[in-house]
């Protein structure tokens, strides 16, 4: 039972994410992404530290420290540096993970590598001022503010904290965040921002040649710098909980919300694993060919959509997938489609997927890679997950290698392990708190 | 990536629906733009949603010869479909390779060849519960969601046909019948209205498809395109409740879409609230601590005023009011004179960037280029933009953020 869509043209046209060359500079990974040049192109630059890797008194610090850079004055007057930058044509903006933290810098192909080397000039130095601190610290509240009132990511919340302990440090929550960032102060951010000069840097360059970054890349030279294994300290291995439960509920952030998500957090070895679990979640959920999709929206109207998703975090020395399906319904409609999922999920064993459902679930992941791949922000979005999880640079290729050649067979003996006791996130609005 | 694309190719029907292809050699994929000149200023007034139901409904039944819904067909051979309603305009878009542009072609033929016919309460029903759940998801269930939608009734007092938006209310949305759907389709989705976009990696071979899709829409009138009731409203204030931390959206009306205008109002709202370094974000958030976040926007209407939003989230224990005060003290500060060559760089160059970003993703560009048809007549407006921000003076941004300064001008929807 092999579905083979090596045969479509748009998969011999191997999508621009099968091509990341990665570039060894000192205390820098560098990262190129392939395909043609884009007017726009985008440079990642991150470092480890997320809320899942922060002492509980510092979460946040690191997203705080990227975003104070970004407000800080630059050495040649008081301008912030993200104003010189904008107007040169390119944008700054700071994020984080689980476990990294992230400046990205979007812009014109021309004056991307200039506004690079003005960001490591900020970086080698740093000068938080207070009012600077003051704005990064209300910029990440307030996202972490919005996250707080997000039905999927309160789902999301919950299944982390199932799946791997309500105490581990990846089921950390908004609340968790906000709590300690009420704490936080400027000599905190001015220490992280500091140690950003220091540690190994990892960069990534979207939608034009490389040459001209590494040149500039290859200046960041930390005297101290420890190398590689510095940065990676070898730690214990993630705790998952052994059993974990079939179903949890939780309140509903905002009123009139209810929402289902289905999944789990698991380690996987390697792209085979990704593109099984990858293979799986699009054949239930996320388009209009997904089993699960097809019943609740095209069939029952119980939801304007699914989305599915195979999230990785590199936590522990350990690559966990967080694979999952959601969709939010009307609170009225809640009860029934629990009692629906549930059986659907049960019947999984019952009626497993088909060769067919995933055939189309891969020509339909394959070959939308290109449209997804348009843009040097879309792309970065495709790619900088398998890096920054530190799966490196053939890991994307690989994965494309893999959902080009699916067999029902091994995704069904696979997925008996991966996925054997999912759980479902209940989000309801009459819930307790 | 090509700096320059070879000249667009333009046709049109006996009927008056319009196409131009504009190829780029540099280009993967292609896109398919189908625009219609109906929205839901359309809707009849005691059913609003009408435009955008239909919308759904045109995925449903579509095929005469069986097989599966389109979406499916089209995203089971790997492309990318997606439809949207505005008020002024309803647009199908498909991104495919090459070699399934006449596949796509050839579904869009038959999903509006006689689709009228094919309209079936069965799929109405389903298609209504599933309109009813994005209302849910994106409005009804969403802390802010109704936000956009009481700035845009409170500038649009009634009877105004941008009073609603498309996405209508409930209780029409559940009466609908196939009749309706039926009258509203013969009335609007008529070859007048009608334009094509195919740009991307696409050739002349692809004409005699495009030209029988042209040919599947009945002639019909373009339509009124006379000016909605402009928006006059008195300074209102709106309070909701709504969890989290308060909000403040800030609502005035702007010259209409399409028009020079409006584009330097867009230019001034990059300026005001696009990119860390904005004037709002710098002024309330960085210099005065009031703010942890805001944003600008527009929300284009083409044949009426068109809404300028301001939305900023106060920092911790400042009160929304205040927040109120400080931008319009902040705009008024530029009205009177706080502004210089460098703002104008930053503002052109953010403006650009956005521009260039939306020319790289391939559905943008298809929807710029069939919004400058649809406006101008020509794809042109959409190819030499670049060239017309550049001459963007220091004065033309100095009167668009006037534009953002006029009395009357607020509405300010407080949430706590």
């Amino acid at each position: 039972m092999t579905a083979d869509v090596r045969d479509h043209a748009a998969a011999r046209a191997a999508p621009p994410t099968s091509h990341i060359t990665a570039y060894r500079l000192g205390a820098v990974d560098a990262y190129a992404v392939g395909g043609p040049r884009k007017r726009v192109a985008v440079l990642r630059l991150s470092w480890d530290g997320g809320v899942a890797t922060e002492p509980s008194q510092l979460l946040g610090a690191h997203a705080v420290a990227a975003h104070a850079v970004a407000l800080s004055a630059t050495g040649d007057g008081p301008a912030p540096l993200a104003e010189c930058l904008e107007s040169l044509g390119v944008t700054l903006t700071a994020g984080a993970t689980e476990t990294s933290s992230y400046l990205d810098l979007r812009g014109l192909r021309e004056a991307l590598p200039c506004a690079l080397g003005m960001v490591l000039a900020v970086l080698r130095d740093p000068h938080i001022e207070e009012h600077a601190f003051q704005a990064a610290l209300a910029a990440v509240r307030h996202g972490h503010g919005r996250r707080r009132h997000d039905i999927q990511a309160r789902a999301g919340d919950a299944l982390r904290a199932a799946r791997c302990g309500p105490r581990s440090p990846l089921a950390r929550t908004p609340d968790d965040v906000l709590a300690a960032l009420a704490g936080l102060r400027c000599a905190d951010i001015q220490q992280v921002a500091g140690g950003m000069a220091h540690r190994h840097l990892h960069a990534a360059v979207v939608g034009d040649r490389p040459e001209p970054y590494l040149a500039e890349l290859a200046t960041w030279a930390p005297a101290d710098h420890a190398g590689e294994g510095a940065s990676r300290p070898p730690v214990d291995a993630p705790p998952l909980v052994p059993d974990p439960p079939a179903q949890v509920t939780v309140a509903a952030p905002a009123p009139r919300q209810a929402g289902l998500l289905w999944g789990a957090v698991v380690p996987i070895d390697g792209p085979g694993d990704h593109a099984v679990l990858d293979l799986a979640m699009h054949a239930l959920g996320g388009w209009s060919g997904a089993r699960w999709h097809r019943l609740l929206r095209e069939e029952l109207g119980r939801t304007y959509g699914t989305v599915a998703s195979v999230a990785l975090v590199r936590y522990a020395g350990a690559t966990l997938a967080v694979p999952r399906v959601f969709l939010s319904v009307a609170p009225s409609a809640l009860a029934s489609t629990t009692a629906l999922l549930h059986r659907q999920a049960a019947g999984l064993h019952r009626r497993p997927l088909c060769a067919e459902e995933l055939a189309r679930a891969a020509t339909h992941l394959v070959r939308t890679e290109a449209f997804y791949g348009d843009t040097a922000r879309k792309l970065m979005d495709r790619t900088a997950p398998f890096i920054q999880a530190g799966l490196g640079p053939d890991f994307a290729g690989a994965r494309l290698r893999e959902l080009g050649t699916v067999d029902a067979d091994r995704v069904a003996e696979r997925l008996a392990t991966l996925l054997r006791a999912p759980t479902l996130v209940v989000v309801s609005e009459g819930a307790a708190p | 990536m090509a700096d320059t694309m070879p000249e667009p190719l333009a046709f049109s029907s006996a009927g008056g629906a319009r196409a131009v292809l504009v190829p780029d050699p540099d280009d993967t994929l292609v896109a398919v733009s189908l625009r219609l000149a109906t929205g839901s200023r359309h809707d009849p007034r005691h059913a609003s949603g009408l435009a955008h139901v239909l919308e759904h409904l045109m995925f449903r039944g579509a095929r005469r010869t069986g097989g599966g819904s389109h979406s499916h067909d089209v995203q089971a051979a790997g492309g990318y479909v997606n439809a949207k309603t505005s008020a002024d305009w309803t647009k199908f878009i498909h991104v495919v390779p090459p070699e399934l542009v006449a596949m796509v072609l050839d579904l869009e033929i038959e999903r509006f060849t006689g689709a009228a016919g094919r309209f079936d309460p069965t799929d109405l029903d389903r298609e209504k519960q599933v309109v009813l759940s994005e209302r849910h998801q994106r409005m009804d269930g969403a802390p802010h969601g109704t936000a956009v939608e009481r700035l845009v009734a409170a500038l649009h007092p009634a009877p105004s046909a941008y009073h609603r938006l498309p996405i209508g209310v409930p209780e029409h949305v559940r009466a609908m019948t196939v009749d309706d759907c039926r009258r509203f389709y013969d009335d609007h989705y008529v070859a007048g209205r009608v334009n094509i976009v195919v740009a991307g990696a696409v050739t002349p071979a692809v004409s005699d498809h495009v030209a029988r899709l042209l040919d599947a829409f009945p002639a019909g009138p373009a339509g009124s395109v006379q000016p909605v009731v402009a928006a006059q409203p008195e300074p209102e204030t709106i309070r909701l409740q709504a969890p989290g931390r308060p909000r403040v959206y800030l609502a005035l009306p702007l010259p209409p879409e399409g028009t020079w205008p409006f584009e330097c109002a867009r230019l001034a709202a990059f300026f005001l609230g696009r990119g860390m370094a904005c004037r709002l974000g710098e002024r309330l958030g960085r210099q005065l601590g009031l703010t942890a976040a805001v944003a600008v926007r527009t929300i284009g209407r083409a044949y009426g005023s068109s809404v300028g939003v301001v939305e900023a989230t106060p920092a911790d224990g400042v009160p929304p009011e205040k927040v109120v005060a400080a931008v319009e003290t902040a705009i008024a500060e530029v009205v009177d004179g706080a502004l210089d060559e460098r703002d104008l760089r930053r503002a052109k160059a953010v403006y650009r960037l956005g521009w260039l970003s939306d020319m790289d993703s391939i559905d943008r560009r298809s929807d710029g280029l069939s919004l400058a048809l649809q406006l101008t007549g020509s794809v042109d407006a959409y190819l030499r933009h670049d060239e017309r921000i550049a001459a963007v003076s220091l004065a033309d941004l100095h009167g668009a953020v006037r534009l953002w300064h006029q009395p009357p001008r607020l509405v300010e929807l407080v949430y706590s």
